[in-house]
């Protein structure tokens, strides 16, 4: 999956100077707009959900108190991704000391696959909740008109950016633009009731 | 009990009882003997002064003459600057500029410790405490430890030369013990006379500007109260200062305890005003919007200190 | 105008948004905080549409987090990392080693002959510090946030003579703040 690089580091790296220079709000939106990537993240090492959820709320933290020394070399969500894997890999060693039974594996996250799960993931609640919110997003996609599934599509699995997809389809960017957002509309009207 | 062991048991007392109550009378004494040696004697040398992480060397003087004091600071660094300190004011020069600022009023009585001018009140906020005996620059030194009794202030530590008292090291420690703040002498040289320096000279063909040439005013003329302060801390100036704006003008008291100081601003709210706490490296700072005011606190200080002030501040 | 904002999200999550909305974007966000919620959701379809799963932040994440750092002041400089001091002469702090060491360096060279070396090269090499990054001012007229906490710094301590930084200008200070 080809990721866009290019404007996706500089509006990250406008945001973290808005942080530097004081204004809190702006980690807000870098907060929501990797939250999910890290949760995921996250969980491929601690293999629960809500304990995912707790660990990833320490990554972003650290994330903050470390923003003064984050100089822009690299891409934002770069520097977290790492912030967020050391975050984990620290939380399964102290959760291996708590829990002297198990081994747990600290290697990388192909490795983890094997270490024991110490909780199940597979909670009723949050097999049905996942399920559902996936069958809705699916449904949603598939309802969608030709033109605006194929935006979102080459948008979301593709990683293509709108000039790129304009060029694809054939079409002006502010269409390209105009159809990922109604198609992202639609599917939010079914998905709004589930995640409020 | 033979009677000389009674009197040898007296003598064994007498030397503990007096040793327990000097320790904390003996550093005290040693503080003022600093403030006095800093005052009166001929001494030069290196100083590096590490803050906020930047480290910066100058080579430091201080010259007396007939009564007058002068302390000057020659910078091995860009920007190169030569700062004089004299009759209460401070001249910065920068040479590549050419460009002076002049300081009518600076908030600091030394480039290498400020001490307060009462030590005696020290101790409600203090506690002093004698620590090794250690080497600075190859010279047989005191530590002084200077404690708060409180979580509203740093501690500090005093290296003091044995022989002229000169604070050869001073050190800052945050609440978490981490040093945020040392001036150590690399080199010094006491006795040796410095020449006096003529700062008319220097502004013959340069851009003079010059700061809190504003007097001071009345403390009670402030547009505000105080109501939180912590021991020890007392108002020590109140003054207004222009902005670019004419209509504006931004208040400015200064409050201290002697060594720690806090400095709290208020101005008209700005569009971009935000309240709650930043910090800008060891330096802690808190901002209120009261009506259309803004309040901000600022210091070398916990945050619980900015904080508490700031919280208890009321307009008139 | 509803529609407008959410086009903007769909775009800033796209990273398809304009530096010059950013601004306008923020100022939204502030004003309408459920728009944060609309940001989530639709975050969270591109996450399904990746990952075919879902393991997504709950409603209370970022609000948890807020709450953490809600007593955090905000960190303009980088932090120095605290050093436990002991009495033990072995865990002296390091700038105090290195003002010696650089001493000892300095007489050595003097006793030699050589030309003695240069004692701040010796310092900066030992204690490389992160600098304070240069301020960007703000293209709006009135100082930011940042840059008046700089010029209320400077009035209420002297550190401009003895830490003169290099992105501090004297007279830019003066002339915005404190003009007497």
């Amino acid at each position: 999956m080809k990721e866009q690089q290019g404007n996706n580091a500089e509006l990250d790296k406008e945001l973290v100077l808005r942080v530097q220079q004081g204004d809190k709000s702006a980690y807000d939106l870098l907060v929501i707009k990797y939250q999910h990537r890290i949760i995921q993240l996250v969980n491929r090492y601690v293999k629960d959900p809500s304990e995912a959820q707790d660990v990833a709320q320490e990554a972003f933290i650290k994330a903050y108190r470390a923003l003064p020394n984050f100089r822009g070399d690299s891409a934002f969500y770069t520097w977290l991704y790492r912030i967020a894997i050391n975050t984990a890999k620290n939380y399964l060693v102290s959760r291996s000391r708590r829990y002297s039974d198990y081994q747990v594996d600290v290697q990388d996250a192909e490795q983890v696959e094997n270490a024991p799960q110490l909780k199940g993931m597979d909670t009723p609640e949050f097999l049905l909740m996942n399920d559902e919110i996936v069958a809705v997003i699916k449904a949603a996609i598939e309802k969608l008109p030709k033109e605006m599934k194929v935006a979102i599509m080459l948008r979301e699995f593709e990683g293509l950016s709108y000039e790129e997809i304009a060029q694809a389809m054939e079409c002006p960017v502010g269409t390209v633009r105009s159809r990922i957002f109604r198609a992202r509309e639609a599917i939010d009207e079914k998905l709004g009731p589930l995640l409020g | 009990m033979s009677m000389l062991y009674r009197v040898f048991l007296f003598f064994c007392l007498s030397i503990t009882t007096v040793t327990a109550e000097e320790v904390e009378p003996k550093a005290l004494q040693w503080l003022q003997s600093v403030s006095q040696a800093m005052k009166s004697l001929d001494y030069k040398g290196t100083v590096a002064f590490f803050k906020n992480g930047r480290l910066d060397t100058m080579k430091y003087f201080h010259a007396i003459e007939a009564g007058k004091q002068q302390e000057r600071l020659l910078s091995l660094n860009s920007p190169m600057r030569e700062v004089i300190r004299e009759a209460g004011t401070v001249r910065c020069v920068f040479k590549k500029s050419k460009e002076i600022v002049v300081n009518h009023r600076p908030v600091s009585d030394s480039f290498l410790i400020d001490l307060p001018d009462d030590l005696s009140g020290l101790g409600a906020a203090y506690q002093l405490q004698i620590r090794d005996e250690e080497s600075v620059v190859m010279l047989p030194v005191y530590v002084v430890s200077i404690v708060p009794k409180d979580q509203y202030r740093y501690e500090r530590k005093i290296w003091i030369d044995k022989e002229s008292f000169l604070p050869l090291k001073t050190e800052v420690y945050d609440l978490s013990g981490a040093t945020v703040e040392q001036v150590v002498f690399t080199d010094i040289k006491v006795g040796e006379k410095s020449v006096f320096i003529d700062v008319a000279e220097d502004e013959k063909d340069a851009k003079v500007k010059h700061l809190h040439k504003n007097e001071l005013l009345a403390i009670d003329q402030a547009s505000f109260l105080v109501q939180n302060l912590p021991q020890n801390f007392q108002q020590v100036f109140f003054t207004r200062m222009n902005t670019d704006d004419a209509e504006q003008s931004v208040e400015h008291l200064l409050l201290s305890d002697g060594f720690s100081s806090v400095s709290v601003y208020k101005e008209t709210k700005a569009k971009d005003a935000q309240e709650g706490l930043q910090t800008l490296g060891s330096v802690k700072s808190f901002t209120q919007i009261i009506d259309n005011h803004q309040i901000t606190v600022l210091g070398e200080v916990p945050v619980k200190t900015v904080k508490f002030i700031a919280q208890g501040i009321k307009l008139k | 105008m509803n529609k407008e904002i959410n086009q903007k999200i769909s775009q800033f999550l796209d990273d398809e948004l304009d530096h010059a909305e950013l601004d306008n974007f923020l100022h939204n966000i502030k004003k309408q905080p459920d728009l944060k919620s609309k940001i989530n959701r639709y975050q969270a379809v591109t996450q399904v549409l990746k990952m075919d799963q879902a393991v997504l932040a709950d409603g209370g994440f970022l609000e948890g987090i807020n709450q953490q750092l809600k007593d955090e002041p905000h960190y303009f400089l980088p932090q120095q990392r605290a050093e436990k001091r002991t009495p033990k002469f072995w865990q002296k702090t390091s700038l105090a080693i290195a003002a010696s060491a650089t001493f000892v360096a300095i007489i050595l060279a003097q006793q030699s002959g050589v030309q003695s070396i240069d004692p701040v090269q010796q310092i900066a090499e030992v204690h490389k510090q992160v600098v304070e990054r240069p301020v960007q001012v703000a293209k709006a007229s009135e100082p930011t946030q940042h840059e008046r906490l700089k010029a209320y710094l400077q009035a209420h301590n002297d550190d401009l003579y003895t830490h003169g930084s290099s992105n501090i200008h004297p007279f830019a200070r003066v002339a915005s703040y404190g003009r007497d």
